[in-house]
């Protein structure tokens, strides 16, 4: 038995995050998720695997993207034309509701129902294989699904395609089916295909229990390798996993240390050295922290943060095959600044005022109306990120000294 | 900070004039128009700039043409500077001179003075009795905001630091504004979104698409059918077209095969003509039999007449095979003659006796019927009407008996039987009289009159006549009824009459209508069987004259024949008895020569013989031949050959039929539904035009269907929805930074204040002690407790315990109050700020005791701050030491 995991393909999902890139970035970003599903096909092809799951999620629903269920469909064409069956199942973004419109996707494609469903099939090597799984219905499922999972049948392997999060993870995900491991064991699966959580993670070996993990990051959270696991028996009938990556682009974070750096040159030597280390496989976004950002000269500072380092940076079109775009500069400041004559308890005390939840949304007022605005000053390293910006901001005076105007 | 120098080059009234504040406590004492308020607004002026032309009095302009302006000298804790500000734009032109001679402008000036700014300045640590009015409008957030000034060290520039920011926030962001970067962000973000969910439309789009696709492709289906349809039958039709000669050919030779009635067959002719050919050659024998004979016959001296014969003698045999026939016919016409004679003898007979000339019809058995009823009936209503005539007669007599008597008996009552006549009269007069006009209506009063006369003549003769009234009264009811049996008759009469005439029109039509008007009643009724065998007879003779006529037309016809041999056998037609027998002697004895002939010569009979075989053979083949012909209802050899032509063409025409039968198949069956070329053109041109119209459908059509295929090739193709999506990702991550941006500036504003309000909020308790313990000096112990509400002050007076507003206390104690503020807010910043107070004449509603108190207390401070305290109160020079005091002299 030979098939191909993958799941949260997200193909009319857009990059979020990036503030301005180049066309030719542009375009690339835009081609990322359709080129890495059309690499999975290809390898399918090249592997001649027996069949592939797509674990959900491989659209966003409420975008109805006629683009991209047409390439949906060609590509299944390709596959069918190799004879690959294609067992899919909808998740939370994808789901199956019932007035959703939907191109007809070639027979060799296998939608599961929303009740659930267990297709079988005969691999080339003649092995019995048997499938299991549902779709969404909804964009929630608070339900635990697993009891629509049969217990393994009079099958040579069984395996179980699964969207959704495992119910230790956090609260906001308990609305996406959420399983236990336990559960899932008990079903005597050989083979758990997950779908849902982004990051590529193995939650149990034996059997595995597996999330692939999306097959494109999208936003500086999804750094990393993506792409689909090629699971392949082998002769003692035990499963083995491997990961294959497709993702056009990756998004990258470094660290670049600027203690005792005098002079900007210095700091785009620095950068540019790192990135030269890094990886040649494919497009990076790269986002660059500068460390020990409160050693710089205020003036240095200043032209940091008036972003004449990234302009200069972003210009830089490298003339390697693969692009490496900085989309983010960011000044790392974690000294909470010691003022002349203003004691520091009083900052303290301020600051407990001023750097919370509460007065950031009041501050914010009508801004909070965005959902993405909402979402992003909720979130704790966005808040830490703005007490970093204000702290450079700052430390700015205080380095220049309270008066400072005079140049 | 201590001022210990005043250089003034020009100013107001002073000029080239410096004094030196050398005591921490400098009294100024001067009367009025000392200049007492010119040096003070002097060194204020230097220290933070003089008043513009806006203030044209407090600018003290020196008016003998001395520079404007002059020098302060100031001593901080590390060194001394030299202010030196002369005239200028806006406050002046200053220059601060350090003890290594350096100079420095004006912003050295405002960081060397800072956190006092002219206006913390003005409200701390300047006095006057104008300012000291302020008292009343002093609030804890004022309070607060003087606090926060000068709260700490520096915090001016971190107020202004963070206005600053606040500032540079405002240049991203307002939350109603329009211009700044992330509100023109926030509005393309909708813009974007808006178009994004234009562009989702496209899906819904592409779906009704394939939709639409389908139905056109079903209809492009059923079209192209419809086409294949036509398109055969247009087909059909041009070869209906084409063929309509053929097919007209054809249904002419089917309608001849129809006609074609005998058919002779090839062996009927091969016979026929074998009869033929037989007859030929035996006539050919007989004609030289014949030949024979005659060349016998010449050499016996024979007669022109039997030589005649013996020429014509087959003609002559042939004719007289008809003799029995003609013989019978002369036999029969003799019958008929008889026949017919008696005949006309019995219709003659008959018609005398009925007295007619010509035959009339006779009745049918219904009109006879009619007839007879009639006759009846009429017969009936005569005695009817003689019996009731005769009764209506009697019935007159007796009426005039009756009428006699009555007159006998009217005699005896006279006149009575007449006033109801006359009494009418006059009751008519006088009806008529009323509807006469005018004077006439007099008329109707005579009538009335005569009426009542007349009633009154009657009722005066009533009883005397009553006797013989009775009598002639029942003489007259006899009358009366006498006369009307008389009028029931009479109208019985009149009906039967009446009915009379009815039946006598139906006789006179029935009459009218058989031409039986000549006719007598009688004959009509009890002849009608003669007039019917007079009929018959008359139809007989008819017939018999008809059959007569036939018969000698026949009779003559074969006595014609023989004109031929007029000359040997003269005949007479008109008596065709006599002529017949004549030819029938003649023959026979024509006859018994040649057979007298034969018998001489044996040759001769022979051929003789020869001949009569010949001829029987003739005969028998003449009779085959008309047996052939009449088996086939054939007339004559003639038509026999016609007969033979028409068959002959009759086969080719079959021929051609099958030929196009075969060719036009089954055209045949449709050629059926056209009965014209005209009609089945126009069917043509009907399908073709029908078939134009579906081609052009079927054009629009596939142009819609590869229009709709591009739309949908374009909608799928079209990344515009996922560029727009990235777009959108673009623009939040746009307003995320700027968000970020905006907040950092806002928080490091907050954040400031914040801080300076944490550091600022434990100054105020320490304020408001320092400022009741001074208040409690000034008051000598009256108030003992300040409170601050936001917007209220209060105090409380120790005795009673009562508290007062500031609004309650009187001027000077109000003023007090607020030197204790004063005093204790300078106190409190000592530890920022130093600097000194200059107090203009500010105590003027202090009474003694109290001004006591506060000089007491201005010492005390003075060892902190410095004090120049200017006055016109000579008291008060008690107060202090020489070396503190300036007496300033007024001049002129």
């Amino acid at each position: 038995m030979k098939f191909i995991h993958a799941a949260d393909l997200h193909l009319d999902s857009p990059f979020q995050g990036l503030k301005t890139a180049s066309d030719q970035l542009w375009q690339v970003i835009h081609d990322s998720p359709f080129v890495a599903f059309k690499r999975l096909v290809d390898d399918a092809i090249r592997f001649q695997v027996d069949f592939i799951c797509l674990v959900g999620d491989l659209y966003d629903q409420t975008t109805q993207s006629i683009q991209v269920q047409a390439f949906l469909v060609n590509q299944f064409k390709r596959l069918q034309v190799e004879k690959i069956p294609v067992y899919l199942s909808y998740g939370n973004h994808d789901f199956l509701a019932s007035d959703s419109v939907k191109l007809d996707f070639p027979a060799n494609v296998h939608v599961f129902p929303g009740e659930g469903a267990t297709f079988t099939l005969i691999t080339a090597a003649g092995e019995k294989v048997a499938l299991s799984g549902f779709s969404y219905t909804n964009r929630w499922v608070t339900k635990d699904m697993t009891s629509l999972f049969p217990v393994k049948g009079q099958v040579d392997y069984q395996i179980g395609l699964l969207h959704g999060s495992e119910s230790s993870v956090a609260s906001e995900h308990a609305v996406y089916a959420p399983f236990n491991l336990s559960e899932l064991l008990s079903k005597n699966y050989d083979y758990w295909a997950l779908g849902h959580i982004h990051k590529r993670q193995v939650l149990k070996q034996d059997p595995p229990i597996v999330y692939s993990g999306n097959i494109q990051g999208r936003h500086k959270k999804e750094s990393g390798e993506k792409g689909y696991y090629l699971v392949t028996t082998s002769a003692d009938r035990q499963l083995n996993l491997e990961f294959h990556p497709v993702e056009v682009i990756e998004w990258r974070q470094i660290v670049v240390s600027v203690k005792q750096v005098v002079r900007l040159n210095t700091i785009i030597n620095l950068i540019e050295e790192q990135v030269a280390k890094l990886p040649q496989a494919h497009h990076l976004l790269l986002s660059i922290q500068l460390s020990d950002s409160n050693q710089l000269s205020p003036a240095l500072l200043k032209r940091i943060q008036a972003g004449e380092l990234l302009e200069y940076l972003q210009q830089q079109s490298p003339a390697q095959p693969y692009l490496r775009y900085i989309y983010e500069l960011k000044l790392v400041n974690n000294v909470i600044p010691n003022f002349q004559s203003l004691d520091t308890q009083y900052w303290q005390k301020a600051a407990d005022l001023i750097f919370n939840e509460e007065s950031l949304q009041e501050l914010a007022g009508s801004l909070l109306q965005y959902p993405f605005l909402d979402t992003l000053i909720k979130q704790a390293d966005f808040q830490a990120e703005l007490k970093n910006d204000v702290l450079t901001l700052l430390d700015e005076i205080n380095q220049n000294g309270v008066a400072s105007d005079e140049d | 900070m201590k001022i210990e120098q005043a250089t003034i080059f020009g100013f107001g009234k002073w000029h080239d004039r410096t004094f030196d504040f050398q005591a921490n406590i400098q009294l100024i004492y001067g009367l009025n128009e000392a200049g007492k308020s010119t040096l003070s607004s002097f060194i204020t002026g230097v220290l933070f700039g003089f008043a513009t032309k806006k203030q044209p009095y407090q600018q003290y302009l020196p008016k003998a043409g001395h520079s404007y302006g002059g020098t302060v000298t100031i001593a901080t804790s590390k060194q001394h500077f030299v202010i030196k500000r002369v005239g200028g734009k806006a406050g002046g032109v200053v220059t601060v001179t350090d003890e290594d001679g350096k100079v420095y402008g004006e912003q050295f000036l405002a960081q060397l003075l800072a956190p006092i700014t002219p206006q913390l300045f003005q409200a701390v640590f300047h006095f006057d009795e104008r300012s000291l009015n302020q008292i009343f409008h002093l609030s804890k957030a004022d309070l607060n905001q003087h606090l926060l000034a000068v709260g700490a060290v520096g915090s001016d520039k971190w107020l202004q630091q963070a206005a600053t920011y606040q500032r540079e926030a405002a240049k991203l962001y307002r939350q109603k504004g329009r211009i700044w970067p992330l509100n023109v962000a926030l509005k393309q973000l909708t813009e974007l979104q808006r178009k994004v969910n234009q562009a989702r439309g496209a899906f819904p789009k592409y779906m009704q698409l394939v939709q639409e696709k389908q139905e056109k492709e079903q209809q492009l289906a059923k079209l192209t059918t419809d086409e294949a349809q036509l398109s055969q039958e247009k087909g059909r039709l041009e070869r209906l077209v084409k063929s309509w000669p053929d097919y007209q050919t054809y249904l002419q030779l089917k309608q001849v095969s129809v006609n074609q009635s005998t058919w002779l067959t090839d062996q009927d002719l091969a016979q026929y003509s074998e009869y033929k050919h037989q007859l030929a050659l035996t006539t050919t024998d007989l004609q030289q039999v014949s030949q024979k004979i005659a060349e016998r016959t010449k050499s016996q001296a024979l007669t022109p007449a039997f030589q005649f014969y013996i020429a014509n003698n087959e003609r002559f045999g042939q004719l007289l095979t008809q003799k029995d026939q003609i013989e019978q016919l002369l036999v029969g016409q003799e019958l008929l003659t008889n026949n017919q004679q008696a005949t006309q003898l019995e219709q003659q007979e008959l018609e005398s006796e009925l007295g007619i000339q010509i035959a009339v019809e006779p009745l049918s058995k219904a009109d006879l019927a009619v007839a007879q009823n009639n006759f009846a009936e009429q017969t009936t209503l005569r005695q009817q009407l003689i019996e009731q005539e005769q009764l209506r007669q009697q019935m007159v007599e007796h009426n005039d008996q009756l009428e006699q008597e009555v007159s006998k008996l009217e005699q005896k009552t006279p006149e009575t039987n007449r006033w109801p006549a006359t009494l009418g009269i006059s009751l008519v007069v006088t009806i008529i009289g009323l509807l006469l006009p005018g004077g006439f209506k007099l008329i109707s009063l005579f009538g009335l009159a005569a009426s009542g006369w007349f009633i009154y003549q009657q009722q005066t003769q009533r009883n005397t006549a009553s006797k013989a009234n009775t009598e002639w009264q029942q003489t007259l009811a006899r009358l009366d009824a006498q006369k009307e049996q008389l009028q029931v008759i009479t109208t019985k009469l009149t009906q039967l009459r009446q009915r009379q005439a009815g039946l006598q029109q139906i006789w006179d039509n029935l009459k009218a209508r058989y031409h039986y008007q000549t006719l007598t009643t009688n004959l009509i009724l009890n002849r009608q069987h003669d007039l019917s065998r007079l009929q018959q007879l008359e139809v007989t003779t008819h017939k018999i004259t008809e059959q007569l006529t036939q018969q000698q037309q026949q009779i003559s016809a074969w006595l014609d024949e023989f004109s031929f041999a007029q000359e040997w056998l003269p005949i007479n037609k008109k008596e065709p008895k006599k002529a017949v027998r004549q030819i029938i002697d003649f023959y026979q004895e024509m006859q018994r020569k040649a057979s007298e002939l034969g018998n001489r010569d044996q040759q001769y009979t022979y051929y003789q013989e020869q001949a009569t075989r010949l001829q029987r053979q003739i005969k028998d083949w003449q009779e085959k031949q008309s047996d052939f012909l009449t088996q086939h209802h054939l007339v004559s050899d003639h038509e026999l050959q016609k007969s033979v032509e028409r068959q002959q063409l009759q086969s080719e025409q079959q021929q051609q039929f099958n030929y196009l039968a075969n060719q036009l198949g089954d055209l045949v069956a449709d050629f059926k539904d056209y009965s014209t070329q005209n009609q089945l053109e126009t069917a043509l041109v009907s399908v073709s035009d029908q078939e134009k119209r579906l081609q052009q459908q079927l054009m629009v059509l596939q142009q819609q269907l590869v229009k709709l295929q591009a739309t949908m090739q374009q909608l799928v193709s079209d990344g515009t929805y996922q560029d727009l999506l990235q777009q959108v990702a673009q623009q939040e991550a746009q307003i995320s930074e700027l968000t970020q941006q905006w907040l950092a500036k806002r928080l490091a504003s907050e954040w400031i204040t914040a801080t300076l309000t944490a550091a600022s909020t434990q100054r105020f308790p320490q304020l408001l002690r320092l400022a009741t313990r001074y208040f409690a000096i000034l008051t000598n112990d009256r108030y003992d407790k300040i409170s601050v509400a936001p917007d209220l002050i209060t105090v409380r007076e120790s005795k009673q315990a009562t508290i007062f507003a500031v609004g309650e206390l009187s001027q000077g104690t109000a003023e007090q109050l607020y030197v204790a503020f004063k005093l204790a807010f300078a106190q409190e910043i000592s530890d920022v700020a130093k600097m000194p107070f200059i107090i203009d004449d500010g105590f003027i509603n202090f009474d003694p005791p109290r001004r006591q108190a506060i000089l007491k207390l201005l010492k005390q401070i003075s060892q902190h701050n410095q004090i120049i305290y200017f006055t016109a109160n000579e008291a008060d020079l008690n107060s202090f030491a020489p070396e503190e005091i300036i007496q300033l002299k007024r001049k002129g």
